[in-house]
């Protein structure tokens, strides 16, 4: 049996019983003692704390099994075992087995939701969202972009999502397939686009007179549909827009692992971009 | 109130702290003659009350003029739409309307400010350099944080709010 999901979180099977198990024993252990004690009956807390020394080592055991390490969880039951091996008197052990509680507890949510992969990160593009939608209908007008071009791409949009856009304006200018007229034109334009806009980015936000924009007849493999009106501002940022989310859908195609860990961690832009 | 060349405001809720302290010990010394022996440390740690808020302010007051040539150099102009997660920690300069503005009489005001792209929370831990309103248009200059320093969306710890026009129509 795993109790472990194909990241390593232990967010299913028995992981799930493991995480709940962590606060149920600690307060509930320490709890039982403390009704005993104010029914009047004789008890140790120094032996209530087994408890606590249970959950610390469940806790320690869940953060070994992930594939980050937190060293804070890890080190629990060295505190859980102090905890077992000292005589306390009833109040005060009490109130230091509940704060302890308290505190594995914090400490699991951390684990949680720190050190946990793939944790927070956004899930892929599913056919139903619009840049989903998007990706398909690029995918089956451009088949064959080649890996290398998908990497240039992931590589500008990475860079400008950064708000590297000296940076990624110079990538975008230096793309090899574009420069040999390989690249398909709507990608080679984007690139333009990217390249231009971004090298004006750090100035104060003006249109300029002439700028590159994408033809008339590649408007239908846009996100965007360009405006028709005066409205120069916005269909300048628009080109940018749509070059961005052209970028994005392209890249990824990269099959380069830290590439995808990246733009997957930029899915949230993208969507951003798109007005999700 | 000028300190120097620094505008120092104390927040309301200071000046508050301070009325309420002020009352309580006036009504005890009145009624207590107890009391009436501790009034000569008393008093101090009353003014301490309201000291201690000008000083602060004084401080982040300076600090904050001293951080804005540095941030005026190294900003860049973006879009509020191009903000992301991968750019905390950048200097960014965005300008655009005020839609909410929260908070100001404690002194840590945060706004709302949108351009054509959208819209995004911005921050301030002092008082701005001029009092800033709802449809004002401001160039703001901060720093792309997280919400709640760790984790949240990204937002902007201003550093400087200026206002550069009104909305028209307002």
């Amino acid at each position: 049996m795993s109790t472990t999901d194909s990241e390593g979180a232990p967010s299913q099977g028995a992981g799930r019983y493991f995480e709940a198990a962590v606060p149920i024993i600690a307060f509930g252990v320490t709890g039982v003692g403390i009704l005993f004690w104010s029914a009047g009956y004789p008890v140790d807390f120094q032996y209530v704390s087994i408890g606590c020394t249970i959950s610390s080592f469940i806790l320690a055991y869940l953060a070994w099994i992930r594939p980050r390490k937190d060293i804070v969880a890890l080190s629990t039951p060295i505190y859980g075992i102090v905890f077992l091996a000292t005589p306390i008197e009833a109040a005060a052990g009490a109130v230091l087995q509940l704060l302890y509680a308290a505190g594995l507890t914090v400490l699991l949510f951390r684990l949680k939701r720190r050190f946990s992969a793939g944790m927070g990160r956004p899930a892929a593009l599913s056919s139903d969202e619009p840049l989903g939608k998007y990706q398909a209908r690029i995918l089956a007008e451009m088949p064959a972009v080649s890996p290398a071009l998908a990497l240039a791409a992931a590589r500008i949009f990475i860079r400008f999502s950064e708000g590297e856009y000296d940076e990624s304006g110079r990538l975008a200018s230096t793309v090899p397939e574009v420069a040999a007229g390989t690249a398909p034109h709507l990608l080679a334009q984007a690139f333009a686009i990217i390249s231009f806009q971004a090298g004006r980015m750090g100035e104060k936000e003006s249109v300029p007179g002439e700028y590159p924009v994408f033809s008339a007849e590649e408007q239908h493999l846009l996100f965007f549909p360009l405006p028709d009106s005066t409205d120069k501002e916005r269909a300048y940022s628009l080109q940018l827009d749509n070059a961005l989310v052209l970028l994005y859908v392209v890249a990824l195609r990269c099959t380069e692992t830290e590439i995808q860990v990246s733009l997957d961690r930029l899915c949230l832009f993208a969507r951003r971009l798109v007005g999700e | 109130m000028k300190i120097g060349n620094v505008d120092v405001k104390v927040s309301i809720l200071a000046i508050a702290v301070f009325v309420i302290f002020t009352i309580l010990v006036i009504i005890a010394s009145i009624y207590s003659p107890a009391v009436r022996s501790h009034l000569i440390w008393l008093v101090p740690v009353l003014f301490m009350l309201i000291i201690l808020p000008v000083a602060l302010n004084y401080m982040s007051q300076r600090q904050y003029a001293d951080l804005r040539p540095e941030y005026e150099r190294q900003a860049k102009t973006v879009r509020v739409r191009l903000i992301n997660e991968s750019m905390i920690g950048k200097i960014v300069r965005i300008e655009g309307v005020v839609e909410h503005a929260r908070f100001q009489f404690l002194n840590r005001p945060q706004y709302s400010v949108a351009d054509r792209t959208g819209a995004i929370p911005v921050k301030m831990f002092t008082n701005p350099e001029e009092d800033i309103k709802v449809n004002d248009i401001v160039e703001v200059l901060g720093q792309v944080i997280r919400r709640y320093i760790v984790t949240g969306d990204p937002i902007i710890n201003c550093v400087s709010i200026r206002k550069t026009g009104k909305k028209p129509g307002n």
